[in-house]
């Protein structure tokens, strides 16, 4: 049922791809181009460059970004960036390509487009939080990013940067997240990408117009000398290099690198994906406006021998509401590049990736907005992008894929604390990851690499809130031979009256289930559970108000199973019953295990014909199970997907959309 | 006389050093360790010295003791199941952890999270609850504490951990716990966090725990037998047991607080490395610790090692202060194996000291490093001085096992196993050098443990460094760290102050607190007024900040508020060259901690000098031997020196070998060996 054939659209020969492929952000910034004095003295140096000497450089650089990360950590003062590490450092080469390896985002192309050359001097320092004058690549207001020029022997050989998530950038509402703008002036100050520091000497009248459109300065204050330090470092450490190996040789060694990624990508990457034409789509819950229409995320992946593309068409345009991604497909390509992982575990993925694989974007749509469009949620697009690829890669693969996952969301309270202060409380949380065609998904991760959960210890310390339970969500985990992994739950008493807030996916389309696996179970919040004002809480939401004493639980998805629940290892079930992972009632439902609810003794007769007896009733299994909610909207013909008839796995019900439709808009506010 | 004994136990050699403190005098032993129960080793090891040096118990000022013993269980997992006793609510806090995927952006997809310490079925809750500032909300439930008590002892549980909210600012209720669990169930070992790690960050606290309860059965069981050896043996000398910070502890702190030993032995090594590589002129080396089972290697910068506040222990992390050493799974005993019948590889398992590799004839059938070795010619006499014999036959015939599965001559698959160990030992050190910017041609490599010198020179060329050191006695360099040490007391009060709010008189008083806490320790343990020495620190951080920087109070107490002004230039200069920026002058700095370290000195031994002698190192050969070489393309006669002969100045050049009791090198050709008056082997390339 997958191969080339069947899902084989019009976009097989798209004229303008091989355009995409040259120059595929020509609707952006064009490119940034050295001179050719430039690339030939780096051709040179590249003949005969000792490899051992590549690996040095590359052990430095990464060395060099891990201190500068470790720098951040330990001297920010915004909790995100302090204790959950949402910032990033990368290196630059002057033509602004990433020779490091972890940043998808922010290059130094702004810089390098607005300030010519000579303008660019020794000691300065660059700042913007931009996202329409920087191609995208910082992709919302909140992450500030730093900018520090590289020079030795007085030559500029490239660029050190950081960004990160700050806790307040002014706009509509505290934390400089509206979930319901309309453009992007709510949602925070705009920086266009400017010089803080010239020639070593700080701009103080800039700063104090940055640092006074923040609810919290004194956080952002700490946060952007934080960047601007940990630059330095960055910076300190590629000149040891030269020093050490000569200019040339090191420069050599970062196209070296990044030739080396995509040498990799192309010899043992591409080889890997069959070749034709493959359709994934998924959908974003809403655009935070309209709450019961569906936002639609269209991926066509084709195949060639030599390259590979995904073309976006078909994607829904671009949203009134925040969910907007205005990046370009460069960049877009070194995002969902380091998805290759899946398939190729250890990877190494940097600019070079870009040579083989690239994405081609249609104009004006959720993934190319334009300016004043807003974009405070732009991770939306970011996660679901994930999860059509994942289907189009569950096509090609038919179904040896890991299963659909949702590792992000934030959850956030705020009001006055006990002196009448205003408090932010926000976290970003982690969720069960998708089940391996060889494992169990894991439980409660987040997405970001060496992204930090907040220690309860910590949150008491600084917020007016108890934390009463930090632990996962039972039958959460989609169902499989091989199980998601366990959303999380956290319980916070809020000591204060106040508003919370949250930014979430996956609490009303569940995390899709592959092979016969099937989907993990949707998060959400509620107040005050078991009590008779107990009230669930979907999509993303802006104030949802609570009073002192008030509990409310917070819960993020499972990831999707998969293969066939009941080829589960009968032990493996029962050890999760055992730890309170499944529940007696969906072991027995689920996975077709029968045991004594105190002994957990398998009744192993019992387990056999329930089997057997659940297996007769359900029929053949789904390469792709959506769950209830998106099932519901197909079958009533709201949505489309190209998935094949029988990937209808009859969860549809009329209810469910009650159920999350009811008092929709009781929160949405103005 | 007064005698030190230092007793190094390694996964196969067990390694002792009896030092007489005014003369000098030195004996070294090895016996093979005893990995079903390593107290054995030590035991036997005592024995053995005492009966080679007739050192009379009466006269034994000190037992200094290293141990992989806590490494080693947790690398096995042959730690105790124990149980958890956690805040209500946090039952799967294990699980939760920080939800951190190591790694880079898309790792999510394939890495499989590792096994908890403690499972979920033995997690229990109860305990009360603490608010913020350490009042009590709900108080501990006496019944049901004893209820999860009698439950685990029930269930055969040994060990409890107890970690509740809160308890590093008041640890009341987790001391109630354990008093309770104690009634109930008194044989039971307990630890409860605020007696690990009084930090506040409750999965990290909760973790190291439960890691230190683990090892807790076992590790009390073997300070027990240590202690009851030496008492039968009538030594009743104080008991030292190194940390993996490099500092030594009342060995009886094991058994409550093993994990932080979990690098004892390989830290000594490094503080002997650091010793020998600035006596010889080398503060920066890479340390090359080559035993039977690992390669332990560490980077040293100026003669002191990078400590960590926090590290990884296998795949835990733990919270304990370390000495920065990486392990790699390649020592003498590790086996070379067919992956898939076709392609070779070596390690990481190890025949270890039991059976061993086959030629110590002890039932080892499997070919290790140390067989191939042997097959080259680079090995030429037994080990430990003839203690172990070895057998040319049997490790020719297991070679040549792998050599006709390959198809090769029996030489070229002996140099094959060799190559490939060499291989994964110079990834090891790549890690180190490589991977953080350095080149490791900048360092001097100090080799040492049993099979470091045998595979410094090949390593070295592979690597292109050209500066070797071989300490003295190579085979027994981290027993001789033992010695080289102090007794090591940090004690510290949190108390969190701003600059321009300080109250100083607090300070000074918190600081002549601690001091009288330390040295009425140190006393205790028998350190006389004029050997303590004592050093005053500060934890420091800007207001807002997570993390502080350790400074030194400068001066002493009686000039505190010079001290503390020093100090906090010190902090603003050490965040301005660690973070790129600092905010002297411009805003206050945070005091977080005020500290107190207290060193209880010990005598350094003497060192002894080698014999002057001239350039000539001819007097020490002893015979000459066939040895292949990689360059030489097949065996080359060349000189086996007696390193007990050779003389300071004596000045020779590979190829050759160099024989001693605990250790033999390989001089690879195109090297110059030269003896330095500390007795070193001191080998460069041309």
């Amino acid at each position: 049922m997958t191969g080339a054939a069947e899902f084989s659209q019009t976009y097989y020969d798209k004229a303008d791809e091989d355009t995409a492929f040259a120059d595929y952000a020509e609707f952006r910034y064009g490119k940034v181009t050295p001179d050719p004095d430039y690339d030939k003295r780096i051709r040179e140096a590249r003949i005969g460059l000792d490899p051992i000497l590549v690996d040095i450089v590359d052990g430095g650089i990464e060395a060099a970004v891990m201190e500068a990360e470790a720098a951040v950590e330990r001297t920010a003062r915004s909790s995100i960036i302090r204790e959950q590490h949402d910032y990033r450092a990368s290196l630059n080469t002057l033509d602004c390509l990433s020779v490091s390896r972890v940043s998808w985002a922010a290059t130094a192309d702004p810089i390098r487009m607005k300030y010519s050359l000579d303008k660019i001097r020794p000691g300065d320092v660059f700042i913007y939080n931009d996202v329409y004058e920087s191609a995208g690549t910082i992709g919302h207001l909140p992450d500030y990013c730093v900018v520090t020029p590289i020079f030795f022997d007085k030559q500029l050989i490239g660029f050190a940067q950081i960004f990160g998530h700050v806790s307040d950038v002014g706009g509509r509402m505290a934390g400089s997240w509206p979930n319901t703008s309309k453009s992007i002036f709510e949602e925070g100050t705009m920086c266009p990408p400017v010089k803080m520091y010239s020639q070593g000497v700080l701009n103080e009248d800039l700063y104090d117009i940055i640092l006074r459109n923040s609810r919290f300065p004194e956080d952002l204050r700490g946060d952007v000398d934080a960047f601007v330090g940990a630059n330095e470092i960055i910076r300190r450490r590629v000149v040891e290099l030269c020093e050490r190996f000569g200019r040339d040789k090191v420069e050599a060694a970062f196209y070296e690198i990044i030739d080396r990624c995509a040498q990799v990508v192309k010899d043992i990457g591409l080889p890997f994906f069959p070749e034709g034409e493959f359709v994934g789509e998924d959908f974003i819950e809403n655009d935070g406006l309209t709450l019961d229409e569906p936002v639609k995320m269209k991926i066509t992946l084709r195949k060639y021998p030599e390259k590979m593309i995904l073309d976006f068409e078909g994607t829904a345009g671009q949203a009134k509401g925040p969910i907007n991604w205005p990046l370009d497909g460069r960049h877009y390509s070194k995002w969902l590049g380091a998805f290759f992982k899946a398939q190729i575990p250890g990877i190494i993925i940097n600019e070079g990736v870009t040579e083989a694989f690239r994405c081609r974007i249609p104009k004006r749509t959720i993934l190319s907005s334009e300016f004043p469009a807003p974009v405070v949620s732009r991770m939306t697009c970011m996660l679901r992008m994930i999860s059509a690829y994942t289907v189009a890669l569950a096509k090609a693969f038919n179904g040896e894929v890991v299963a659909d996952m949702q590792n992000i969301q934030l959850y956030g309270l705020y009001g006055e604390d006990f002196e009448g202060k205003l408090f932010l409380m926000r976290e970003i949380f982690g969720a069960g990851s998708g089940a391996r065609p060889y494992a169990d998904g894991t439980d409660a991760v987040d997405l970001v690499p060496y992204s930090k959960n907040l220690p309860a210890e910590f949150i008491e310390q600084r917020f007016p809130v108890s934390v009463e339970r930090v632990g996962l969500a039972i039958d959460s985990g989609g169902p499989g031979k091989y199980r998601g992994g366990l959303g999380y739950v956290k319980e916070l008493r809020t000591l204060v009256d106040a508003h919370y807030t949250t930014v979430t996916e996956r609490t009303a389309f569940a995390c899709i289930g592959i092979k016969g696996g099937r989907w993990g179970a949707p998060g959400g919040s509620v107040k005050n559970p078991g009590t008779p004002s107990e009230e669930h809480v979907f999509y993303s939401r802006d104030a949802v108000p609570v009073v002192a004493n008030d509990l409310i639980r917070l819960v993020t998805p499972g990831g999707g199973g998969w293969g066939d629940p009941l080829e589960r290892d009968i032990e493996a079930v029962r050890m999760d019953v055992v730890r309170r992972l499944v529940s007696h009632g969906a072991a027995a439902s689920e996975y077709g295990v029968m045991m004594d609810p105190d002994s957990f003794e398998v009744d192993e007769i019992a387990t056999e014909n329930r089997r057997r007896e659940i297996a007769e009733r359900r029929g053949p299994t789904k390469l792709i199970d959506r769950g209830p909610y998106a099932e519901t909207l197909i079958k009533q013909g709201l949505l489309e997907v190209s998935d094949s008839e029988l990937e209808c796995t009859n969860c549809a019900d009329d209810k469910v959309l009650e159920h999350y439709w009811k008092d929709m808009y009781k929160y949405s506010g103005t | 006389m007064a005698w030190r004994l230092a007793v190094d136990i390694g996964g196969t050699f067990t390694d002792i050093v009896a030092l007489e403190e005014v003369s000098g005098e030195l004996h070294l032993a090895k016996v093979p360790s005893t990995p079903d129960d390593p107290a054995n080793g030590f035991i036997n090891g005592i024995e053995h010295i005492r009966a080679t040096s007739g050192v009379e118990a009466a006269d034994v000022a000190a037992v200094f003791h290293g141990t992989t013993v806590a490494t080693n269980a947790i690398l096995q997992r042959k730690y105790s199941p124990l149980g958890l006793i956690i805040t209500l609510g946090y039952r799967e806090a294990l699980e939760v952890a920080r939800q951190t995927v190591p790694g880079e952006f898309g790792d999510i997809t394939w890495w499989i999270k590792p096994e908890r310490v403690v499972p979920l079925e033995l997690v229990r809750e109860g305990g009360g609850r603490l608010n913020v500032a350490g009042e009590e909300t709900l108080a501990v439930d006496a019944d049901e504490i004893r209820a999860h008590a009698s439950e685990f002892k029930a269930m055969g549980i040994t060990a409890i951990a107890v970690s509740l909210l809160h308890s590093y600012r008041n640890p009341d209720h987790e001391r109630r716990v354990r008093e309770i669990i104690n009634e109930v169930y008194p044989e039971c070992f307990i630890s409860i966090s605020s007696d690990i790690l009084r930090e506040y960050r409750e999965y990290e606290r909760t973790n190291t725990t439960c890691l230190n309860t683990a090892l807790m059965p076992l590790l009390s069981n073997y300070h027990a037998k240590l202690a009851q050896h030496l008492r039968d043996q009538k030594i009743a000398a104080p008991f030292y047991i190194m940390r993996s910070s490099g500092g030594l502890a009342q060995a009886e702190e094991i058994s409550r607080l093993p994990i932080a030993a979990a690098l004892s032995g390989p830290a000594a090594g490094v503080i002997a490395a650091c010793h020998f590589g600035k006596l010889s002129g080398f503060p920066n080396i890479i340390c090359f610790d080559v035993g039977g089972t690992s390669a332990d290697i560490c980077l040293v910068e100026g003669g002191t090692p990078r400590m960590l506040t926090e590290g990884r222990v296998d795949i835990y992390d733990v919270k304990t202060p370390m000495i920065d050493i990486h392990t790699v799974g390649a020592g003498g005993g590790s086996i070379a194996w067919l992956a898939g019948g076709v392609s070779l590889k070596v390690g990481p398992d190890s025949a270890g000291a039991d059976p061993g590799p086959a030629c110590y004839g002890r039932g080892g059938e499997l070919p290790t490093v140390t067989d191939a070795n042997l097959v080259l010619g680079r090995l030429t006499a037994g080990l430990a001085g003839g203690g172990v014999e070895l057998s040319y036959d049997r490790a020719a015939e297991v070679v040549g096992g792998i050599a006709s599965a390959l198809g090769l001559e029996l030489t070229d698959a002996a140099d094959g196993i060799l190559r490939i160990a060499i291989e994964n030992m110079a990834a090891g050190i790549r890690t180190v050098s490589v991977k953080r910017g350095r080149d490791p041609r900048d360092y001097a490599l100090v080799a040492f443990g049993g099979a470091g010198p045998l595979h410094a020179c090949y390593l070295a060329d592979w690597l292109g460094m050209k500066q070797i050191v071989i300490p003295p006695s190579p085979g027994v360099t981290s027993a001789y760290g033992l010695l080289l040490t102090d007794v090591r007391i940090d004690l510290v009060h949190t108390d969190v102050q701003r600059e321009d709010q300080l109250d100083a008189a607090r300070v000074q008083a918190q600081f002549q607190e601690l001091e009288a806490r330390v040295v009425e320790r140190l006393s205790g343990e028998g350190f006389a007024k004029e050997t303590i020495e004592l050093t005053h620190f500060l934890d420091m951080r800007y207001g807002g900040q997570a993390y502080e920087i350790r400074v030194p109070l400068g001066g002493n107490l009686t000039q505190l508020s010079t001290g503390l002004a020093s100090a906090i230039t010190a902090f603003h200069v050490s965040h301005q060259d660690l973070y790129g920026y600092s905010y002297e002058g411009r805003e206050p700095v945070e005091l977080v901690n005020v500290g107190v370290t207290g060193l209880g000195l010990l005598k350094r031994p003497q060192i002894p000098i080698a014999v002057v002698g001239d350039e000539s190192a001819h007097a020490a050969i002893r015979t000459t031997s066939d040895v292949y070489f990689p360059q030489t393309q097949g065996k080359v006669s060349c000189p086996v020196y007696e390193r007990a002969k050779l003389l300071a100045g004596n000045r020779f050049e590979g190829p050759a070998i160099v024989e001693q009791y605990d250790s033999t090198t390989v001089v690879n050709p195109g090297w110059h060996a030269r003896l330095d008056e500390w007795g070193s082997l001191v080998l460069i390339k041309d």
